[in-house]
């Protein structure tokens, strides 16, 4: 988590904070800018802007507050951006200002909170759940994997899914 | 079996025959299960899982001030680091950005003080990247921005604009567009109130002529 020290120095432009910053929402960043653009090379782009942007606008930043909805919101406007760009380039004849966003830009901000959630996890109960959902293994092959006893793999993956179903029921009490 | 378990046993679709009652039986857990499936389909989002290349990390850190964060302060497991190979692809990738100005720029537009602004006078020259454009603003005969106020940069063109980055100091600044400038023919130089007002404000101080 990003202290209250870290954010007063983000606010300076500090380039320490600002990697720090980095490291702590860098792969939620992109993990929206995939989902959205469906494109590793302009996810990779959105995400650059995205720092860039928010180190430039970090004058801006009150570091009283969490940044985690100040980031997202740069970063989906640097998405918005970029796709508007990319149906530019293609030659599309529709109207940009009239066009409706694609349903990959939606539900982004749950996949932000589960991204930044699963970085919070320990590493080795990432692992797990990487295995069991990305992979698609069972149990015993996440053992295999992970060279670890099955029950440690059934151990991991409940404590892990209990940190995420105790995130998820926070998230829902926030949007009740 | 308390609702947590139950959850997170439906979440890791690891469902005793304990979880199943027990999902059966309590109210809240059924109220919640529809959203911890659509979350847990969630988890199988690839988007979810891919990491950013390790150039695409060794740029973003560059640009924010270069090096490789300390490895004390990295976490464990973490991904983030800057090797030299990196650095190499990263000043090929992106030309001039670090090197300052020893690659000519590939193009230059004079921008003019508008009515707020009549002394105002500047050059802009332009780098065209694979991922927008690098620019250099110089400008003379302007302030930097009064309290509450930034200056901001942007491309303009066919009714939409695309912001360069805010500044307060306008004598030099170095920006990068997300943009390429074929679309973008007209350069712009706003004073902007802190408002958090994301589109260009009536205030321009300096634009291109064209
Ligand atoms: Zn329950």
């Amino acid at each position: 988590m990003i202290s209250g020290r870290m954010r007063r120095r983000f606010r300076t432009g500090d380039p320490e904070a600002v990697r720090a910053f980095y490291e702590e929402f860098g792969r939620a960043v992109f993990a929206v800018a995939l989902r959205a653009l469906g494109d590793r090379g302009l996810a990779e782009e959105a995400l650059q802007q995205t720092f860039l942007q928010a180190w430039q606008a970090s004058s801006r930043f009150d570091p009283d507050r969490d940044p985690a909805p100040w980031l997202y919101a740069i970063a989906r406007r640097v998405a918005i951006d970029i796709h508007r760009r990319e149906r530019r380039h293609a030659a599309v004849d529709e109207q940009p200002e009239i066009a409706v966003l694609p349903a990959s830009f939606e539900s982004t901000w749950e996949l932000w909170e589960v991204r930044l959630c699963l970085d919070r996890l320990p590493a080795e109960e990432r692992a797990v759940v990487r295995a069991i959902h990305y992979l698609g293994l069972t149990h015993r092959e996440a053992a295999e994997l992970l060279s670890v006893p099955i029950g440690t793999v059934k151990s991991r993956s409940h404590r892990a899914h209990r940190r995420l179903a105790d995130m998820l029921s926070h998230l829902e009490e926030a949007t009740a | 079996m308390k609702c947590d378990d139950a959850r997170a046993a439906l979440f890791a679709r690891d469902l005793s025959s304990e979880a199943e009652a027990h999902l059966a039986s309590c109210a809240r857990c059924r109220a919640m299960s529809e959203e911890i499936r659509r979350v847990s389909d969630e988890l199988d989002d690839p988007a979810l899982w891919e990491e950013p290349g390790p150039d695409a990390d060794s740029m973003v850190l560059a640009m924010l001030g270069g090096g490789a964060s300390s490895p004390g302060a990295r976490r464990s497991g973490a991904r983030w680091t800057v090797g030299a190979a990196a650095a190499v692809v990263l000043v090929a990738s992106i030309g001039g950005f670090l090197l300052g100005q020893r690659h000519p720029a590939d193009w230059t537009a004079v921008v003019m003080g508008s009515e707020s602004a009549p002394d105002a006078s500047g050059v802009v020259r332009g780098w065209n990247l694979a991922t927008g454009t690098r620019v250099v603003l110089e400008s003379r005969g302007l302030a930097p921005a009064p309290p509450g106020h930034h200056y901001e940069f942007w491309f303009i063109g066919d009714g939409m604009a695309f912001s360069g980055g805010t500044f307060l100091d306008p004598d030099r600044v170095e920006l990068l567009v997300a943009v390429p400038r074929r679309d973008f023919p007209t350069l712009l130089v706003t004073l902007e109130p802190t408002d958090g007002d994301p589109t260009p404000s009536d205030v321009w101080v300096l634009a291109s002529e064209d």
